[in-house]
């Protein structure tokens, strides 16, 4: 492809569910989501992105966004376009402009919400670099990052440069079988009592049975932290995690299955999840939620199956890109990319014009910083860079 | 009216007006107040004197400045049974909260067919004389008495502001209680001695919808209400002295209006003078010109004459101010403009 | 749902029925404006399945869909919709004028305006120590007028059991949400006041009764107001008669209906047979039957009767 493009997938329903009354959920306002948008925005054209393919939505996002991009601050923004597709309001959505932002070339996702967002998109992203910015309720899968470092990492990403087998990983996942049905879960796979799907959100520690975890961080939120309670596991390591609630309880534990919410769980037992190996769902029914978001419910005559896979999706880490970068002379040759990317481009009239400049689309007259590096701001070699 | 042997001391118009709300808050629990510096300011213009001492913060309510919400509140407070007392600061900012006095306070038990019960009283302040122009010094009661739905009272000394208070309260009705600043007998502005008077102690109502003849007369009939009833008097007693026997009727609500007190003093003195602090064009003294019409024309032996506030705004400097509104010297001249 | 969109299905019908000329919206049995709400059924069904007779309901110009769900008698709710004397409000109110003082339902026709009302039914239900609460509905226009931010305001301040219902069906009469609202998002609008708002997608009534249920149960504890905007589904024109030239999503609705895609659900969950919900729908196809055919036969009002009631 010619120009270098990022998705952006920003989940305008993220942070709005029930867990705002059944928990303590905070609120990631439209704002909010628009103010790391920019920020995003601002740390791409710094990283070299020239285009933005994002997913369109009714709810705010897509408005917003280009009434700012409209403004003159934004001028050094890459080039945003908006997928045409329908917009219903729903998982749909995302998924479908992942799928387009895949079939179009892109060179990194970067999503904006929660687990439940990042596992929809992590369903059709592919070999695809994912980079996560968390606005979500839990977030247990995103690594925290500041927006415009995110923005940065995944243009470096999308340039590649050896920053992508410096800086991205395969996530593991937890594949779920049922019948026909095949679904994935970046972080935990829970079997709960009862049989409503209802909203969606799972808030009772006390109605779940089992779960199954592709890592288990001690410091989480959400139903990963009963792993990590118990037995931690790292994104990084091979295996996961089962463990199974009821009696005969042998230990019990206080968690944080939710934002201020902090339940006493009973553990009948716990075991380490080996990859590629099926795990037959022990409970003859209930409800299967998926990153904390029950999904479907399932009888006696079709349990479903839980695999523990490596082959998830790719991530980035941003700290890996940027050191990768930093280290490699990325940040500094070309240099000032980042330094012009926060206003209009401009410069200096008595000046020479700049060099370098091979693009010849329309906008290349604002990108001229970041394509050609100024003679005036070109730094020592590399590895004359103190340390 | 109810009579009392009880013991009376002289209290202003404020003054009795708290007196009233705090009478029926005790009797009451579903009575409480809300509105604007109601608490422990005791209401910009006394109506609310004292009674968060009493009482505390649940029954007496200070507000946002959210007219709508408030009103709104009240409203829904009363359609479930309790009887609130909510105060519009100054009555200029109707047009804030409009909708809800007049598309939900006034109408909801016409619309329910009699169904839904909404008995609250909104009180609030009126009436010009002290410089505070356009927006902060109107009358307004002819609007409200305009809209159908709603009860208008408007005391003209103590005695009835708290009589007429207690009636609103325990009135089914929504009633609006128009109080004139100039009448509450503040220390903070210019006052009428009339604004303070001999009190019952005791709790006692005055009916909605009875004018009351202020003053007897044969010669002409003064047909006026709130502060200028106050005015009216001092005319009719400078006149005496002069030989002319001027007759005062304090309408004291206009929904219900009293139409037979009117009709029967203008049948006795055949001169009917109508003094209104409201807008003259479309409002309260062309209204009691008409039952006149309607009723009996001949009774007139001289047609009616009005003095109102001539349709602009209430400018500022006082020498405008004093230019529109029925001041002494413009009643008497109306009057004597009958008598020639 | 089914019960609300038979009774909105044939309110639709006899209201064009007898129209003559066909433009007159004066003219029929029925008269006047006509707002319904098929597509919104999950929205007072999720909510009403929470509240019992005490409690109160503001419902806005398209108010059937929360009167029938809170338990509103339908006799007397079609009477007064065919403006008849043993109507709700003896023929005074009409269809955005229900009035059930027994259910504590009422409406507003005005926009938002029944918001600052549901304030004041909830302060009178937390003077008094109950642990009623009230429901105040609007839609996402609704949520642009003064008397919406004016009753958060007061609700959040004063801890009042109140639940904001946003029925979002995406227009305004005409006008989307993003050409009229600077904040599309009201779950937004509720953390300003510092009370948690929530949205629902897709229509879900089951994700309504949830959010509900919680919102519903923190108000009766003592924990203050909630908000709950619902994405909803505006089947029909914003009134009948609206030819909805302006409406750009019009392919789509028929998809996006609530109950045939509930229904499915339900199917699939083994929890209905078709035949079942056959005989739903024709159980209210016959309790519809028998409110028109009381309404018919119920006296209309006499003129003088438009003297009674201004007072009590």
């Amino acid at each position: 492809m010619g120009r270098t493009t990022v998705g952006v997938v920003a989940n305008p329903a993220s942070a709005r569910d029930v867990r705002r009354l059944v928990a303590l959920g905070g609120t990631m306002t439209t704002h909010d989501k628009l103010n790391r948008l920019q920020r995003l925005l601002v740390g791409l054209a710094g990283g070299g992105v020239e285009r933005v393919l994002a997913m369109p939505d009714r709810s705010g996002i897509t408005v917003g966004l280009r009434r700012l991009a409209a403004r003159p601050s934004a001028a050094s923004w890459p080039e945003l376009e908006f997928i045409e597709q329908p917009v219903g309001g729903t998982a749909a959505d995302t998924r479908r402009a992942t799928e387009a932002m895949v079939a179009a070339g892109v060179g990194a996702i970067v999503v904006l919400g929660g687990d439940g967002t990042n596992r929809i998109v992590a369903g059709a992203s592919g070999d695809v670099p994912l980079v996560s910015i968390s606005t979500g309720t839990n977030n247990a899968f995103p690594l925290p990052v500041e927006s415009t470092v995110a923005g940065l990492a995944a243009g470096l990403v999308a340039r590649d440069d050896g920053c992508r087998r410096a800086g991205t990983h395969r996530a593991k996942q937890l594949v779920v079988r049922h019948g026909s049905r095949v679904e994935r879960a970046l972080v935990d796979v829970a079997i709960s009592d009862g049989d409503r799907v209802g909203s969606g959100a799972v808030w009772d520690g006390g109605t779940i049975r089992e779960l199954y975890l592709c890592f288990a961080e001690p410091d989480a939120i959400g139903l990963s932290a009963i792993g990590g309670h118990l037995h931690p596991i790292g994104r990084r390591e091979p295996g996961g995690l089962a463990v199974a609630m009821g009696e005969p309880v042998v230990a019990t534990i206080h968690p944080p299955i939710g934002p201020g919410l902090v339940q006493p769980i009973g553990v009948r037992s716990i075991d380490v999840l080996v990859p590629d190996t099926p795990v037959e769902v022990r409970a003859a029914s209930g409800v299967v939620a998926i990153d904390g978001e029950r999904l479907f419910r399932f009888g006696s005559d079709d349990r479903p199956t839980i695999t523990l896979r490596p082959d998830g999706p790719v991530v980035v880490s941003a700290a890996s890109v940027l050191t990768h970068a930093s280290t490699t002379g990325l940040l500094a040759t070309p240099a000032a990319r980042a330094t012009t990317a926060t206003a209009p481009a401009s410069h200096d009239p008595t000046d020479p014009p700049p060099e370098g400049n091979h693009h010849d689309d329309a906008r290349s007259a604002r990108s001229v910083h970041r394509d050609g590096p100024h003679p005036a701001v070109r730094v020592p070699d590399p590895a004359g860079v103190p340390r | 009216m109810t009579a009392t042997a009880a013991p009376t001391r002289r209290i202003t118009t404020a003054k009795a007006m708290a007196e009233a709300i705090a009478l029926e808050m005790r009797a009451d629990p579903d009575v409480f107040v809300m509105g604007e510096d109601v608490g422990a300011y005791g209401g910009i213009f006394g109506s609310t004197t004292d009674l968060f001492a009493e009482f505390g913060a649940d029954r007496v309510m200070d507000t946002p400045i959210s007219e709508t919400g408030f009103i709104g509140a009240g409203i829904g407070a009363a359609v479930e049974g309790m009887r609130p007392v909510v105060e519009l600061m100054f009555v200029d900012f109707y047009g804030v909260c409009m909708d809800q006095i007049s598309n939900h306070m006034a109408k909801i038990h016409y619309e329910s067919g009699g169904g839904v019960k909404v008995p609250m009283v909104l009180m609030s302040a009126t009436g010009a004389g002290y410089s505070d122009a356009a927006q902060h010094s109107q009358c307004l009661w002819g609007t409200f008495a305009h809209l159908p739905g709603m009860k208008v009272v408007v005391p003209s000394n103590p005695y009835d502001a708290k009589g007429l208070m207690a009636s609103a309260i325990q009135d089914d009705n929504p009633v609006i209680y128009l109080f004139h600043k100039g009448g509450q007998g503040l220390v903070w502005m210019e006052k009428n001695p009339r604004s303070i008077a001999e009190v019952p102690e005791d709790r006692y109502t005055v009916p909605i919808g009875e004018a009351a003849v202020a003053r007897e007369g044969s010669d002409v009939s003064i047909v006026t209400l709130s502060l200028s009833v106050q005015h009216s008097l001092d005319v009719a007693e400078e006149l005496e002295g002069e030989g002319i026997s001027v007759e005062v009727v304090d309408l004291r609500s206009l929904v219900p209006l009293d139409r037979q007190t009117v009709l029967d003093s203008v049948a006795k003195t055949g001169r009917l003078l109508v003094v209104d602090e409201d807008y003259r064009s479309f409002g309260l003294s062309g209204e009691i010109a008409a039952i006149v019409a309607e009723t009996d024309p001949t009774m007139l032996s001289k047609p009616v004459s009005r003095l109102a506030v001539p349709d602009v705004p209430i400018p500022y400097a006082r020498t405008l101010e004093y230019g529109i509104l029925p001041t002494r010297e413009k009643i008497a001249a109306a009057v004597k403009g009958l008598m020639a | 749902m089914v019960r609300i969109r038979q009774y909105e299905s044939r309110i639709l019908q006899e209201y064009h029925a007898d129209k003559s000329p066909a433009w007159d919206i004066g003219a029929g049995l029925i008269p006047g404006e006509m707002h319904l709400s098929a597509g919104q059924e999950p929205a007072a069904v999720g909510v009403c399945a929470h509240l019992g007779l005490g409690d109160a309901i503001t419902a806005p110009h398209r108010p059937h869909h929360f009167a029938l769900a809170h338990g509103v008698d339908m006799n007397a709710m079609t009477a007064e919709i065919y403006g008849r004397t043993t109507g709700l409000c003896k023929g005074k109110g009409g269809h955005m004028h229900l009035f059930d003082p027994e259910h504590h339902f009422s409406c507003s026709g005005i926009i938002a305006q029944g918001y600052p009302v549901a304030c004041g039914q909830a302060l009178a239900m937390k003077k008094r120590g109950t642990d009623r609460v009230a429901v105040a509905v609007a839609g996402e226009g609704a949520a642009n007028q003064g008397a919406f931010h004016e009753a958060l305001n007061l609700a959040a301040l004063w801890e009042l059991p109140v639940i904001f219902i946003i029925e979002d069906n995406d227009w305004a009469i005409s006008v989307p949400r993003a050409d009229s609202t600077a904040n599309t998002s009201n779950a937004d609008r509720a953390a300003g006041y510092g009370m948690p708002g929530v949205r629902v997608e897709d229509n879900d009534v089951e994700a309504v009764f949830e959010a509900a249920g919680a919102a519903v149960d923190r108000a009766r504890a003592g924990e203050g107001p909630s908000l709950i905007e619902i994405h909803t589904l505006r089947l029909w024109g914003h009134f009948e008669g609206d030819a909805q030239a302006y409406r750009t999503d019009l392919d789509t609705v028929d998809e996006r209906d609530p109950i045939p895609r509930y229904a499915a659900v339900l199917v699939e969950n083994g929890d209905l047979t078709e035949a079942q919900i056959d005989d739903i729908r024709a159980t209210a196809d016959a309790e519809v039957d028998a409110a028109i055919q009381h309404a018919i036969a119920s006296p209309t009002p006499e003129p003088d009767d438009a003297l009674d009631h201004v007072f009590a």
